[in-house]
């Protein structure tokens, strides 16, 4: 019971299916520490996706999950998801005002935060994925890289404690992967990111956690995982790209 | 323009129109002070005179079928009478001259409603909306609306270019027209099914991700603030002008 206690996400044998669909994800467990580093791997169709969305409650299946110690439940949605940020696969999805300070400035509007205060947040969040310079502008008009930093800045500006990562390195060229790899490690709170780039996985996370056909085959070290091509292959995954 | 509060904007465009449609139909003079301000305007905020010009005029357009009928109904005396198939039709120089200045009136405020909104982000004007009053419930639909509709022509516009780098154009000669016309229904169809499912489900994912950022179907903008004393004096000088005017006009035309 102590680690429970402990730890900042607890999620006990979570089973989800779409409506009139086959189950997607079956029976998962695990437990998060607060700063730990989690990539969850998994080949296309794994799950991957569906599991940080019921993370976050947008979708619920059955079984239980806890976010630093609330059940994760409606009338905790407001203070849970204050504590989570989910920044989404495509950052289409996650942008949608005529201003880049507007759209990172969102969550702080709807925290009924001071302007002054939010203007700083806004200001640091930017400094943090190197896009300050970009405050007025259109965010349609960037390139896919720095949508993909702007949307990380949507969420950082709102200070949450659980970052969550869904393929945040899909369809980047190597500077924006590096560029990416540079923010994360800079970052102390708990990281979960969903990937299949097992070299970006390596790089920032102690831990893995590998979903296939949405089963947790596999949950420890990822120095471990690594050096295992076998257990990779079996997955769909290498160490290669 | 760009930095002027929405709101002092609505008022303006309002007194423009206010003061158009109060004054006596002929008083020219305030009419082309009103048409001077507003070129004013719009050179100061930079934009381009022929485009809001031809937006006006895009709007203008359906108000002529429904004023050309007017010299047609008329009581005064016609200067011309023609028979089409056996129908007589009168002109009279009043009211054709009523006519167009009912347009130049009609344009004027046409003229600043679009200057309005080419210097206001449409998020903005419809947030200040509420503030002023329209229900919350309706300017979020609008504007879920409106953010729907920005994605699924983005949507188009990558689908499109798609197709045409896809399909290979025409030999000249060659005799498919037929054929190539209705293929080119067909893909257009599935094109527009399967976008409004893109559309649709990438709607989706925004709503989620607004309601992740704390969205709670309250509208919030960081400009939605009470109004300073600056912009409560803007709008009582515009409020002014617009009386002065109107008055202005009542001592011309009295003369
Ligand atoms: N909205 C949905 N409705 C029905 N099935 C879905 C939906 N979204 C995803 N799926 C299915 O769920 C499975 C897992 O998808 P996902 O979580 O996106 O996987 P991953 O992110 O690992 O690629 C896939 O088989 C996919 O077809
Ligand atoms: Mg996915």
């Amino acid at each position: 019971m102590e680690t429970e206690n402990l730890s900042i996400i607890q999620v006990k044998d979570l089973r989800f299916a779409y409506p009139n669909a086959s189950e997607i994800l079956s029976r998962i467990s695990f437990s998060v520490t607060a700063g730990e580093k989690i990539a969850i791997a998994g080949p296309n169709g794994a799950g991957k996706t569906t599991l940080l969305l019921n993370l976050t409650g947008l979708l619920q299946g059955t079984g239980e999950i806890t976010i630093k110690g609330m059940l994760l439940e409606k009338k905790n949605f407001p203070e849970i998801r204050r504590a989570l940020g989910l920044v989404f696969q495509s950052p289409d999805d996650q942008l949608f005002s005529n201003r880049v300070f507007d759209d990172v400035a969102y969550g702080l509007i709807y925290q009924n935060m001071e302007k002054a205060k939010i203007t700083e947040r806004v200001r640091k969040a930017l400094e943090d994925v190197h896009m300050d310079t970009y405050e007025n502008a259109v965010p349609f008009h960037l390139s896919l890289g720095q949508k993909k930093r702007i949307a990380i800045a949507t969420v950082l500006s709102m200070q949450p404690e659980i970052l969550l990562f869904d393929e945040p390195t899909m369809g980047l060229d190597a500077r924006a992967k590096k560029q990416f790899l540079q923010i994360v490690q800079n970052f102390s709170q708990t990281v979960l990111v969903a990937t299949h780039d097992m070299k970006l996985a390596a790089a920032i996370c102690d831990r893995l956690l590998i979903l296939n056909e949405g089963r947790l085959v596999y949950d420890g070290a990822m120095k471990v995982a690594i050096h295992n091509p076998e257990l990779l292959e079996r997955h769909g995954l290498d160490m290669e790209m | 323009m760009f930095s002027v509060d929405t709101r002092v904007k609505w008022v303006g465009a309002f007194v423009v129109a206010f003061v158009v449609l109060s004054i006596p139909i002929f008083t020219w003079a305030v009419y082309i002070l009103l048409f001077s301000i507003l070129v004013a305007l719009c050179i100061g905020s930079q934009l381009s005179f022929r485009q809001v010009l031809k937006r006006t005029l895009l709007l203008e357009i359906p108000l002529l079928f429904i004023l050309i009928p007017l010299p047609f109904i008329n009581r005064s005396l016609p200067i011309t009478t023609f028979s089409i198939l056996g129908l007589a039709i009168h002109i009279s120089p009043a009211e054709l001259l009523r006519v167009v200045v009912l347009m130049l009136r009609s344009w004027l405020i046409i003229f600043a409603m679009v200057l309005f909104t080419m210097t206001t982000p449409a998020d903005e004007i419809l947030i200040s909306l509420a503030a002023l009053g329209l229900p919350v419930v309706l300017v979020n639909i609008i504007l879920l609306m409106w953010r729907y509709l920005a994605l699924f022509i983005t949507d188009l516009q990558k689908i499109s270019s798609a197709r045409k780098l896809r399909s290979i154009s025409p030999i000249k000669g060659k005799r498919d027209n037929g054929k190539k016309f209705i293929q080119n229904v067909k893909s257009t169809g599935s094109i527009l099914g399967s976008l409004f499912v893109r559309a649709y489900e990438q709607s989706d994912r925004v709503y989620q991700a607004m309601l992740l950022r704390g969205f709670d179907g309250t509208l919030r903008s960081l400009k939605n603030e009470p109004l300073h004393t600056t912009q409560k004096f803007q709008m009582m000088i515009v409020l002014i002008l617009g009386f002065c005017f109107i008055m202005g006009a009542y001592g011309i035309y009295g003369n």
